[in-house]
Parts: structure tokens; C-alpha cells; sequence
């Protein structure tokens, strides 16, 4: 997690303030517009891959925001899920900044009732507040409040509105504890002190959290409208058997660092992990069986179909009360996009469309306008330097070297933005998710989950962030595979790769090759996914539980973020790796093995060091040296790719070294061999296993050589 | 019969009444809402059938038939839909 990397000494006397809630219910928005910094939102569940933080300066002092994977419950289910549950433990942050979902409050509420056993004190941000209201809804913010013993703040992310407020409200709240204030009496350590627990009432379970006692009316008289065929009294015993437990675990909770609380309802679930910390004795063990015994004939549920129950009732009643429901329903595309016979073949349009705008319409056109102006910089610029009378050598080195491998990658920056962009409005809008919906059926197939499609998608983007989008997947066997098919999309980085060949070799068909080599890569990832099923059998069958969100427009803002973020990267890319490795080129192509500057590029180093490589090129066409060395600049960078080769082949371009036939072997080669530096350490970071990652990429490796051989010889048949 | 969610026509509105099952996955569905005496109806089926779309407590949720089995239910009268009618 970024925070324990970044924490400084300012950080140490920062206020932390932790952001939770439900998955896709606005989280990394509000962390964006509290903090403008550019994290990924997408409007599917599970954006929030990771913890991330930032210092925020307030009037009076410093903040820490970290934003947390989305969650359900503290009961982790998939990888990500774990990080959110091990923070709120083990970091215990000051404050809480719990965000519902004010179109479907109920599951938030749900997970509300959850961080309250937590012990922190939470602020609740209503969020999405603005839709609700659209949509004719309605919140009693000040019952909310009263209900649950918290401040609420409604807000609207989106729009910026009640952010300012949300954070400034849990700042406070944190602070009041922290300078020794018995205002949230639920603090660890003061149970006993305030007193609160003394009381046997119905509603005691949530009292740490309520300070008057008018509230618990509100609770019980919602709550308890029993639905048919369940204890009536469910919610009562469950509040009753709660506080019974915490008092017999309570030490064992307190020398293991638990809250008290949580640890108790986690116990009466018989979450295996809170009950070995516990270490409870055996009379301990035997009166908290004897609880979840009570409890069970009690409401004649299982224990966590009656802890669960308990607290839905809790909400149930609140949202009855205080929540007005909306009237206007939400604008809705599920009718096409999810229909039987059309499904696919707007899945097909829909990506189709997207590569033909990057390639073609949009980013194809931005790009050649790119490359003019690059070109004419350039011309500019080696022109002044021959006026101000700059060494010749250096002249070359910026104009061959810098110029030409930065400028070479710059005029792709278009292309590779735009492609994000579409990516980004398919996620915004929600239509990622839905196809995942649509894909389970045919993805299941080769073993995997639909959920997966997702980070396969986001992999023609980059690697490296479809990589640890991976970490939404629920179980270890889906999360290896998908991240071991992830290279067989095509990144974006790639684009400029074919893009150059493409246009050169074949300038008519470039958009339908281009095309052909995605579809290519996905055609070899099918192939793959069914061989590891072989090879990675698994005994449980990939899972496939998630949400639907509505439809949203993408907002202008949220994406101008994104865009300046990617475009961000990719300069700094363009700068920093490329740059180094244009310089490095230039360098090793000018000077030969006795040091001295040679005009001959024959006779340099790289020359020398590439021929080495190139005869195991040779078989598939493209075994000359300046080829072998693209390809080994490419592993720090896939830009660096075209940058090399504009270094090396200068004037003659790549149609002095390639024919079609080779250009078509070396596209393939680049399309499917080792990932960027980048890519290969998140993988390997992925699949917890340095053996198993040099397995796949060494066999990716392999398969790259072996088809590209096929490539090459079927081209020379044909072409 | 026992009546389980996958069972249930499109659009059908049904309470639930156990969700049987075991593991992470189970809490999980208790998790989300699957709790003894919520409505619950099939807002769709995706092309092949499988997973379902399933509209629960105000939003909607897809899952797998075979996990959505797990789920039993009873079925109500009238036409009312489930809780949002979204």
C-alpha cells in the first residue's frame, strides 16, 4: 500500500481519515475532488484497487485521506477486499468517512452498521444525493443522524457539492476523541468508563453510537415489522447475544488488538481468523458456543443468517423511516444492451467502434498532425543549433538521438489517449459491467469469470493497470489466469509499433491490420485460457457475484482528469524512459568498439552487440541487428521500440531492414513477447510466485518466437 | 416444493426464505442483502441463459444460476414488483 511507502514525518501528526463504503458508490470521487489528484473512476465495481493517500492541508492542521477498496461487509471475500479489512485494523485510522449510496442506501447502511463496530468515530457522506433528488427521492438527513448516533452529511461527489463539509465533519469528529473528549464514548478503551454497555435494552448493540435514547424507538419500531417467517425478535436476541459476547471476549479482544466489538460479531460468525487471535481458554470458547447456540434457537437461523438479518432489519427500519423512495426511474439502455439477440452484436459494434475512431478517425488523424509537428520542431531546432555553430557531434546526438526517438513516440501520444478515452467512457457509463454479464457464459467456458473481462479490456490499455484491476477477482485460480493472459492484449504502448508498420508496409489496409493483430492476440488469449484450464484445473470453479450499476453519463471532468493523467504518463514516459534510451542508441550506434565516433553504425557497439542476438531472429525474418536491438530497448518500454529504430535506420527508414513479410513476423513478435519492465514486476507481484511468472513469460516468450515463425512463413507464401 | 431463486419466471416477485450454501460465497449473498424476508424477482437472464439479473433491496445484482440456487424463495402474490421497481 502506498501509505506505509510514503509516510512521512508530516504525516505521522496528520489526522488519518479513511474512506469506506460499498463498491461503485462514489469513494475514489469524493477522494478526487477532495484531494484533485486523478484516480481512476469507473462506474463498475471495484475501481480501487489498491490503498491510496494523500496529504490534505487544512485550517487547522493536516489531513491523511486514504481511500479504501469498496466493500459489502469486513468480511473479506476477494484479494482487495482483505486490503480495506487489514488497513481498518491494523492502521486504525482516527476517522471513518463512511459513503452510502443514496439511490440504494439499504446495502451501505448495511455495511455502516458494520465500521460502527469498528469503534472509529465515522461521519456518513450521503452521496449521489443530486440523482436522488432528480429522481424525485427524498432523506431525512436529521433522523439519519439521530438513528444511527453519527454525523451525516449529504453530498454529490460528482458535483463537488458537501465535500468540503464531509471531511471538515470527520476531521472534527477524529479530533474530539483524540484530545481526550467523551463525546463518541465508543472509543476502545472507554467502554467500561462511560457505561454505556449497562444497560440490557433491545438496542444495545447500536447504543455506542447513540447518545439519546429517543432514537431507539426509531430503531425498534422500524426494525422490528417482522416479514413473515422470521423470530419477530430477531433483531433484539442479536443486540442482546452481541453484548454477551463482547463481554466475555472483551480482554482476549483488547490483548489482540481488536475492537471489542467487532471482534464479538466476527466471533459469533465464527470468522476463523478474529476467533485464532482471540485465543480464547476453554471456559471462553465453551460461553461463546453456548452464545451462538442461544442465538440460533433464539431466532431459529444460523448464526450468520441471523447476524445478517438483525442488522438488515436495523436498516430496514431506518430506511422506512427517514429514506422517501424515488419515483422517477433511472434512464436505462439494458433493454438493447443486454438483450437476447443483441447483446453480442453491440459487444462486436461497440469495440469495433472503439478501434475504429483510435485508429482510424480520431487518434489516426491527431497523430499524422502530430508527426508534422514534431518533424518541423525538429528541422527548427537542429537549424538553430547549426546557427549558434554547436559541435557537429552534439548536433547529431540531439537531432539523431533525442529528437528522433522522443519525437517518433510523441506523434503516437494521440492514438494511445484516445484509446483511454473510450476505455474510460465504457467504464464510466457502465457498460463494462455490463459485459461481464454478457461475456460469464462464454468466458466460464475457458474456466474463467466474467469479471474477468475487465481486466482483459483494460489491458489493451496498459498492462500494468489491467494487471491489478485483477485483484476484483474473488478467487486465487482466476486471478493467476487472468493475469497470465493480460500480455495477449495489446497495450497501448504497442500502438505506435504497428501504427508505423502498418502505415509503411500497408498503407491502405492499416486500420483492418491493425485490428487483425488485436483480434489476433484475443484469438491466442482464448487458445491459452483453454490450455491452462488444463494445466490449472483448480477446484473451485471461477465465482461470479456483482453488481449492476445504473447507467451514467460520463462526466467532461472525470474524464479531462483521466486524460491528463494518461497523457501525463506517456510524456513522462516519452522523456524519461525513451528519452534515456535514445541517448543510450544514439550512443552505442555512433561510437565503435574502440570508443571512437564512427559514422558507420556497422561498425558500433550495438552493431556488435546486436548481432549476437539477431541470428536467433534470422528464421523469422527480421534478423538484423538493428531489429534485435528495438526489441531489447523494448523490454524497459514498448515505445522505446520505434524510438530505437527511428535512431538506427535514420533516413532510410524501417524499409531499409524490413520486407512486409518480416514487418509482419516482427509485429507479431512485438504483439506477443516479454512486457515492459513495468508490467513484468506487477505480474510477478500478482502471482506471488517468481517461479511461476518466469514460466509464463519464458513460454510467453516461446510462443512468440514459434508464431511468429508461422507468421513470417505463411506471409512469404502469400504475399 | 422447495423454490429456489433460479427457478423463478422473469419478473416473478418472491421473498426469500433461507440461502443455503456454504463459504465465503454464502456470506457474501448474506452480505449483499439475501436475507430472510427480502423480495426479490429476475429482472433478466443474459443470452446463454446464465448468469441472472436480479433486482434486490433497490439495486440490482447478477449472479450465476447455479449460486442463485442456493437462495431459496417463496413466491407472493399480486403484481407488485420488488422493493425499487427500478
Amino acid at each position: 500500500m502506498q501509505k506505509t511507502a510514503t509516510k512521512s514525518s508530516d504525516a505521522k501528526n496528520a489526522v488519518r481519515i479513511a474512506l469506506v463504503g460499498n463498491q461503485n458508490c462514489g469513494k475514489t470521487t469524493l477522494y478526487n475532488a477532495l484531494t484533485g489528484k486523478n484516480r481512476r473512476v469507473g462506474n463498475y465495481p471495484g475501481v480501487t484497487v489498491d490503498g491510496e493517500s494523500s496529504l490534505i492541508r487544512l485550517d487547522g492542521g493536516e489531513c491523511e485521506l486514504v481511500d479504501l477498496p469498496g466493500v459489502y461487509s469486513l468480511r473479506p471475500y476477494s484479494a482487495e477486499e482483505r486490503v480495506t479489512r487489514e488497513y481498518l485494523l491494523r492502521e486504525r485510522p482516527d476517522g471513518i468517512i463512511n459513503v452510502v449510496d443514496a439511490t440504494s442506501p439499504a446495502r451501505g447502511l448495511y455495511l455502516t452498521t458494520r465500521v460502527l463496530d469498528l469503534g472509529i468515530p465515522v461521519v456518513l457522506a450521503l452521496n449521489m444525493m443530486d440523482e436522488v433528488k432528480a429522481r424525485g427521492g427524498r432523506v431525512d438527513v436529521c433522523g439519519l443522524e439521530d438513528a444511527l448516533g453519527v454525523p451525516v452529511v449529504a453530498i454529490s461527489a460528482s458535483h463537488g457539492d458537501g465535500t468540503e463539509e464531509v471531511l471538515n465533519a470527520a476531521v472534527k469528529a477524529a479530533n474530539d476523541v483524540n484530545s481526550g473528549g467523551t463525546r463518541e464514548p465508543e472509543r476502545v478503551g472507554s467502554y467500561a468508563r462511560a457505561g454505556v454497555y449497562d444497560h440490557s435494552a433491545a438496542a444495545a448493540h447500536y447504543d455506542g453510537h447513540v447518545r439519546h435514547g429517543k432514537v431507539r424507538r426509531g430503531i425498534k419500531s422500524g426494525g422490528l415489522n417482522a416479514y413473515g417467517g422470521v423470530g419477530a425478535d430477531t433483531y433484539s436476541t442479536y443486540a442482546e447475544i452481541a453484548d454477551e459476547c463482547e463481554n466475555i471476549i472483551y480482554t482476549n479482544a483488547e490483548n489482540a488488538g481488536l475492537p471489542p466489538k467487532f471482534a464479538a460479531m466476527l466471533a459469533i460468525e465464527s470468522d476463523g481468523e478474529v476467533i485464532d487471535a482471540l485465543a480464547l481458554d476453554k471456559n471462553k470458547r465453551e460461553a461463546l458456543d453456548e452464545c451462538v447456540r442461544k442465538l440460533e434457537r433464539k431466532t431459529g437461523l444460523d448464526a450468520a443468517t441471523a447476524s445478517a438479518s438483525a442488522r438488515y432489519k436495523f436498516v430496514d427500519g431506518i430506511c422506512r423511516k427517514y429514506v422517501s423512495q424515488m419515483t422517477k426511474k433511472r434512464f436505462d439502455l439494458d433493454v438493447a444492451a443486454l438483450n437476447g439477440a443483441l447483446a453480442y452484436p453491440i459487444f462486436a459494434l461497440v469495440m469495433a467502434l472503439v478501434f475504429w475512431l483510435t485508429f482510424d478517425v480520431v487518434g489516426g488523424r491527431l497523430s499524422e498532425l502530430m508527426t508534422d509537428a514534431c518533424g518541423a520542431l525538429s528541422e527548427l531546432a537542429v537549424h538553430l543549433m547549426r546557427e549558434a555553430n554547436v559541435h557537429p557531434v552534439l548536433i547529431g546526438a540531439v537531432a539523431d538521438g533525442v529528437l528522433a526517438g522522443v519525437g517518433a513516440v510523441l506523434s503516437f501520444l494521440p492514438l494511445v489517449v484516445t484509446l483511454f478515452l473510450f476505455l474510460s467512457v465504457l467504464e464510466d457509463t457502465g457498460y463494462m459491467a455490463r459485459a461481464a454479464f454478457i461475456m460469464d457464459a462464454p468466458l466460464c467456458r475457458l474456466g474463467l469469470s466474467g469479471k474477468s473481462i475487465v481486466p482483459l479490456l483494460l489491458g489493451f490499455g496498459c498492462s500494468v493497470t489491467a494487471v491489478m484491476a485483477s485483484r476484483t477477482l474473488p478467487t486465487e485460480r482466476d486471478r493467476r489466469v487472468t493475469v497470465m493472459l493480460v500480455p495477449f492484449m495489446s497495450c497501448g504502448a504497442k500502438i505506435p509499433i504497428y501504427a508505423l508498420f502498418a502505415s509503411y508496409f500497408f498503407p491502405r489496409k492499416s486500420s483492418l491490420l491493425i485490428f487483425s493483430i488485436y483480434a489476433f492476440g484475443v484469438l491466442l488469449a482464448a487458445v491459452s485460457a483453454a490450455v491452462l484450464k488444463r494445466l490449472m484445473p483448480g477446484n473451485a470453479e471461477a465465482e461470479y457475484v456483482l453488481e449492476l450499476p445504473g447507467w451514467r453519463a460520463p462526466t467532461a471532468k472525470n474524464i479531462m482528469r483521466l486524460l491528463r493523467r494518461r497523457a501525463g504518463e506517456f510524456l513522462s514516459r516519452a522523456f524519461g524512459v525513451v528519452l534515456l534510451a535514445s541517448v543510450a542508441v544514439w550512443t552505442l550506434s555512433s561510437f565503435d568498439l574502440h570508443l571512437r565516433l564512427t559514422y558507420d553504425a556497422e561498425q558500433s557497439i550495438l552493431a556488435a552487440a546486436g548481432r549476437i542476438l539477431a541470428p536467433v531472429f534470422a528464421p523469422l525474418g527480421f534478423g538484423d541487428w538493428r531489429a534485435a536491438s528495438a526489441l531489447l530497448t523494448g523490454l524497459s518500454a514498448k515505445e522505446a521500440v520505434i524510438g530505437t529504430l527511428a535512431v538506427l535506420t535514420g533516413a532510410g527508414g524501417i524499409g531499409s531492414v524490413f520486407t512486409r513479410a518480416s514487418a509482419l513476423s516482427f509485429m507479431s513478435f512485438t504483439l506477443l513477447y516479454t512486457p515492459c519492465a513495468a508490467a513484468v514486476t506487477s505480474i510477478r507481484g500478482e502471482l506471488g510466485s517468481a517461479r511461476l511468472a518466469a514460466a509464463a513469460l519464458g513460454a510467453g516468450l516461446i510462443n512468440a518466437w514459434c508464431v511468429s515463425f508461422f507468421v513470417y512463413r505463411a506471409a512469404l507464401l502469400f504475399l | 416444493m422447495k423454490m429456489t431463486l433460479d427457478m423463478l419466471k422473469r419478473g416473478e416477485p418472491a421473498r426469500v426464505v433461507n440461502v443455503g450454501g456454504e463459504g465465503a460465497l454464502r456470506f457474501r449473498l448474506l452480505d449483499l442483502g439475501f436475507v430472510p424476508g427480502t423480495e426479490v424477482k429476475i429482472i433478466r437472464r443474459a443470452p446463454f441463459g446464465d448468469p441472472i439479473e436480479v433486482m434486490l433491496r433497490g439495486y440490482r445484482l447478477t449472479l450465476r444460476q447455479k449460486d442463485a440456487a442456493t437462495v431459496e424463495v417463496i413466491k407472493i402474490g399480486g403484481t407488485r414488483g420488488a422493493e425499487d421497481g427500478d
